[in-house]
């Protein structure tokens, strides 16, 4: 990046953010398509049930019904991962939560879907559900999945043990070890699911979705419904919030689609705020035993774990969720002796999923407080215990993740520095309190959901007679701005003001493929493919400018560290191929200054002279961009997961006062210091950072997803308490450059990184403040009132 | 659905009387919006209060202040009258739910919130994943599951009226009016101890206006226990008056069924001090909290004791 960058580090407000606040962006609920059928989902009351019967004659009957579908209809099962496609679009035999669906109509109006859902019968043999997740792990004659054949409502077991786990605590000075309890927590997105289907007189759909990953819902539909790929579009439109929450393929997704097909109409569903607590796939409850050996001289000695996260009635994430728990903990502090189990169960709930932080913020919570409870033992500040463990750059965790850039120990020197931690740690009065913790995230999944050679992003680029650029991508824009850092990357690499790439993203027709917006990989992966994709543009310009001015071509320099681009067998990439590596250099000696490109010479020739001359004899100019991630990643089964080309770290310092008498919680101010390598664009840094910063207080301090008998008890978000703005305390944040080199123009992961280690600090911040832990979320009041009373610290 | 917007309350009984069928009063709608979006008892007519003028002001009279019952709880925040004459009351309405809410919602509104629940406050679908309650017509209690089925079944739905606990401090009265009567009932006679009934308002009446008498008490406060600072019903609330003879009154919302006052005489007791204790351990047994909203039913019982005590150490 040049001194003079246009638009990268720059506080770019979000393209879309005015037609946002100002009603005129487009949601999927608000598309107006030609008389679509109303579709409403009949949902079980059960948890656990075998149907029988179902009853729709009087369904049928009732006018302006004009489908109705049941779950033998659509017998594929599907799932996000390929190796849990255990979910039917609708129940087929049985029913596994509170909230699934059985049947779905199509109808003419809301009126009627209404009056049709209520003459729907079914007749169920209800069965003894499940709900805890200790006795799913038992042996059971009438486990959830019978067609698992694995004699328990067992999902996933992951068992992970590196280095000597037994001479790691031996060599502790100090071995803490606790048990944490974590209740079920909702994305609380602001735009519920909502679907709408188009289909033409061929046949041939466009679904448009709330969805976070197009490819996925288009492999779905594809695969459930046993169409071809090209008969299928899907597009997302403008996206109030995902979380995670959005990132599976739906059950109702594909009933639209379904039903569209049976009628021959364009079909809609958008779903109740109830119906999106019970269609769930929140963050998984889990129960976590940690134990950690801490000494003096080397740091943490051992680290072992023990998970056991409920699942819910599917699979979802899951699979990936329990490799998460434990892998997750390999950063930011050096860990030599690990042991990790994590198992994955079913419950007859609704499922869990992927929520921001996922799979990392739990056990996050427990490791963190174990840190703070080990440090407080052995009388070492936990700042300066933290600072001389962390992991280095250029280095390799113990499970081989590789370790690029790594900003954290400068940030938690400046967060200290900021709060006046020196000062305040242990010396502040009763009542008032100061913790600190610290996280480690991946910025993007180096390897596919679906195994394949396929780059994880691409990225096209034309630009015709205007002049202006057309941007192509599959990348999701759900409220986080991918959008608009697409946009700044091409118009960084090509010189031009930024309201001249006009993005077309999320559209499977129109778009090239890219694996969506979730693991905090967009930026990373698809910025990346945008840079090579200008880059080839600006190749071309460079080429017809040389033509204009009557001058040689630059030469151009082959990537560098090209023997990194492989990955696992593939081929190496070239100049001359669409792939110039990951954030790759493009000093050509040519200045793109908007209107003027100016050769190394000094001579100068319009912006639109250059484009028009080199659509002489090709017309529109098109490229393409690619990102690929390089090798990595250790030889033994489960390397793969938590593998990222890059991993952000956070610092946060929280200050706490404690009213002793009531137990309430005010947290009064948080010091937040995020790697996110370089800030491509401030205000979008900041705003990431607030948002984790709300959203971990929340689950710090009332979010919690009640169930009585299998059926959610608050799905409403009077009942579900998201924190108020009243809650929300000063916020001084951080985030410095630092030198990501394979981050477009330097930049990775800020999305999600930092909600985890907020939480901990909150609950050390207590302990500096009171002298009691809580080790079940959220930390209400009356836990910590209970605490004090019980004779406060256990450490 | 038919709606009516009648500009005078003569006009509004005219319609009452004409209407067939069911209907319900519309006055910010802030609670029965939700309600009926996830009712299955939709009434034929709602008739909307908003242009009913008359029942929309605040007089202050010789020896009492009066407030309509439609005044915003938004106006009862900020009015200068009432911030003047009774600043207390403006003090609890902004503890409710959000500006917002406070914008639409009303005072009489407030003091007629339905009671909660939450496995009432649920929609049809939900509340039948475990069988309708009693307040939704059905046969058994969640909450309680002892609770026995008859004519006349418990409801240990709460009261949530964040004013209430203020008004009965101050004495207040309500003014309500049908076609042919207008009655005034005190606050402290109101409610029923009874979570579908609620109250002494007959189907036929509306509350007209809020009536507070000069005050004997030289110091009021209310307190509220919610884990959010806005937004939230109290999952607890305390008002606290002691009057210029040193006599205690307490009134407690958010928990009981009826909202619970009980005032105690300085004579009766050795000191100040055993009074506010009698008061407080007579609040922890008076209060019988359920496992329900976002406390747990000891925590409130201790809260109780704690507010009455944090507030008059104000005094």
């Amino acid at each position: 990046m040049s001194d003079d960058s246009t638009t990268i580090g720059k506080s770019v407000p979000l393209i879309h953010s005015l037609d946002k606040v100002t009603g005129r962006a487009k949601f999927t609920d608000d598309l107006q398509l030609s008389s679509p059928l109303i579709v409403k989902i009949f949902r079980s009351v059960h948890p656990s049930a075998n149907i029988k019967a179902i009853d729709i004659q009087k369904v049928e009957e009732l006018a302006g019904v004009r489908a109705v579908l049941l779950g033998r209809d659509i017998p594929n099962t599907f799932g996000v991962l390929p190796i849990s496609k255990d979910e039917p679009a609708l129940a087929i035999d049985r029913v596994r939560y509170v909230g699934e669906g059985v049947v779905a109509i199509a109808c003419e109006s809301e009126e009627i879907a209404t009056k049709a859902l209520s003459l729907i019968k079914v007749d169920y043999e209800i069965t003894t559900p499940c709900f805890s997740p200790e006795k799913a792990l038992l042996a059971t004659d009438t486990p959830i999945h019978p067609e698992l054949k694995k004699g328990s409502n067992l999902h996933k077991q992951v068992l992970q043990n590196f280095g000597d786990i037994d001479r790691g605590f031996s060599e502790a000075d100090e071995v803490v070890e606790e048990k944490f309890d974590f209740p079920s927590i909702n994305h609380a997105f602001t735009e519920p699911h909502a679907t709408q289907v188009a289909i033409d007189t061929r046949g041939e759909i466009t679904v448009y979705s709330a969805t976070q990953v197009p490819h996925y819902l288009h492999r779905a539909i594809s695969d459930v419904l046993e169409i071809p790929m090209h008969k299928i579009r899907v597009v997302k439109p403008h996206l109030g919030g995902g979380f995670g929450g959005k990132s599976d393929p739906f059950p109702h997704e594909i009933i639209a689609a379904k039903l569209a097909m049976i009628t021959g109409r364009n079909t809609k569903i958008v779903f109740s705020r109830e119906e999106v607590f019970f269609c769930h796939h929140g963050r998984h409850p889990s129960k976590i035993s940690m134990k950690i050996g801490v000494s003096r001289e080397k740091g943490i000695t051992a680290l072992d774990g023990n998970m056991l996260i409920d699942g819910g009635a599917y699979g979802s994430f899951g699979v990936v969720t329990t490799y998460y728990n434990g892998v997750l903990l390999q950063g930011p502090i050096k860990v030599p002796n690990y042991r990790f189990e994590c198992n994955r169960v079913y419950t007859n709930k609704p499922m869990c999923g992927a929520m921001r932080g996922h799979g990392g913020v739990n056990p996050r919570y427990a490791s963190e407080v174990l840190i703070d409870m080990a440090c407080d033992r052995l009388k070492i500040d936990p700042c300066e215990f933290r600072l001389n463990n962390f992991l280095q750059p250029n280095s390799l965790t113990t499970n081989e993740f590789r370790i690029t850039s790594m900003g954290i120990e400068q940030n938690l020197k400046q967060a200290m520095t900021r709060s006046d931690w020196s000062n305040k740690y242990r010396k502040l009065p009763f009542g008032k309190g100061i913790g600190v913790a610290c996280g480690f995230f991946i910025s993007g999944s180096a390897l596919p959901i679906h195994w394949n050679q396929m780059p994880q992003s691409t990225v096209r680029l034309t630009i015709d007679y205007d002049g202006g650029v057309s941007l192509y991508s599959g990348a999701s824009d759900i409220g986080q701005g991918s959008d608009t850092m697409l946009a700044q990357v091409a118009a960084e690499v090509l010189g031009l003001p930024i309201d001249m790439i006009k993005v077309i993203s999320a559209d499977t027709r129109t778009c090239p493929i890219d694996y969506g917006s979730y693991s905090s990989r967009v930026t990373f992966m698809a910025g990346n493919a945008s840079k090579n994709a200008a880059i080839r543009m600006r190749k071309i310009l460079v080429h017809a400018a040389c033509q204009l001015l009557e001058i040689s071509e630059p030469n151009y320099q082959t990537p560098t560290k090209s023997d990194d681009f492989y990955r696992q067998g593939d081929q190496k990439p070239d100049f001359e191929s669409s792939y110039l590596g990951a954030n790759p250099d493009y000093r050509d000696g040519f200045k793109f200054r908007g209107e003027l490109i100016t050769a190394p010479n000094g001579k100068s020739v319009p912006y639109m002279d250059v484009v028009r001359k080199a659509l002489d004899f090709t017309g529109a100019l098109q490229t393409k961009g690619v990102y690929i991630s390089p090798k990595m990643g250790g030889n033994f089964k489960g390397s793969g997961a938590g593998l990222s080309p890059a991993y952000s770290t956070t610092v946060f310092i929280t200050e706490v006062t404690i009213e002793p008498q009531t137990g309430f919680i005010k947290v009064d101010k948080v010091t937040c210091a995020h790697d996110c390598g370089k800030a491509l664009n401030p205000l979008s840094v900041e705003g990431q950072l607030e948002g984790s910063i709300h959203m971990g207080l929340g689950q710090a301090l009332m979010e919690e997803v009640i169930h009585h008998k299998g059926a959610v008890q608050n799905p409403s978000f009077l009942d579900y308490k998201i924190p108020s703005p009243f809650e929300m305390p000063e916020v001084d944040l951080i985030y410095p450059d630092s030198d990501e080199s394979e981050g477009p123009f330097g930049g990775k992961e800020v999305g999600e990184g930092a909600l985890a280690p907020f939480i901990p600090s909150i609950a050390n911040a207590i302990y500096d403040a009171v002298g009691v832990r809580v080790n079940n979320l959220p930390i209400t009041p009356d836990k910590i009132l209970t605490a004090i009373k019980e004779g406060g610290p256990r450490c | 659905m038919l709606t009516h917007s009648p500009k005078t309350v003569d006009e509004l009984f005219l319609i009452t009387n004409k209407i067939k069928g069911s209907y319900l009063f519309h006055a910010g709608g802030t609670d029965l919006v939700p309600y009926l979006k996830s009712s299955s008892d939709i009434p034929n007519n709602i008739i909307f209060l908003n242009r009913v003028t008359s029942i929309s002001e605040i007089t202050v009279h010789a020896d009492s202040l009066s407030i309509g019952s439609m005044v915003t709880l938004d106006q009862l925040a900020n009015n200068p009258l009432i911030n003047k004459n009774c600043s207390t009351l403006a003090d609890a309405a902004r503890l409710i739910a959000s500006p917002q809410i406070r914008c639409k919602g009303t005072v009489g509104g407030n003091i007629l919130v339905d009671n909660r629940c939450h496995f009432y406050n649920q929609s049809p679908f939900n509340r039948g994943s475990h069988g309708e309650c009693f307040k939704a017509g059905g046969s058994s209690c969640q909450l309680v599951p002892s609770t026995k089925s008859s004519d006349h079944p418990t409801c240990r739905a709460r009261s949530v009226s964040d004013l209430v606990p203020t008004l009965l401090i101050l004495n207040a009265s309500l003014v309500v009016r049908s076609a042919d009567l207008e009655r005034k009932i005190s606050v402290r006679d109101f409610f029923k101890d009874d979570g579908i009934t609620r109250n002494t308002l007959k189907v036929e009446e509306i509350v007209v206006s809020i009536e507070i008498p000069d005050q004997e008490c030289s110091f009021v406060k209310y307190r509220k226990l919610r884990i959010r600072n806005a937004i939230d019903f109290p999952a607890l609330g305390v008002a606290v008056g002691i009057k210029k003879s040193r006599d205690l009154s307490v009134a407690i919302t958010g928990v009981n069924t009826a909202p619970l006052f009980h005032s105690y005489q300085l004579s009766d007791f050795s000191d100040f001090e055993q009074m506010v204790a009698h008061a407080c351990s007579e609040g922890k047994k008076r209060i019988k909290p359920l496992k329900q909203d976002a406390f747990p039913p000891a925590y409130k019982k201790l809260m109780v004791d704690q507010f009455i005590r944090s507030m008059i150490s104000e005094y």
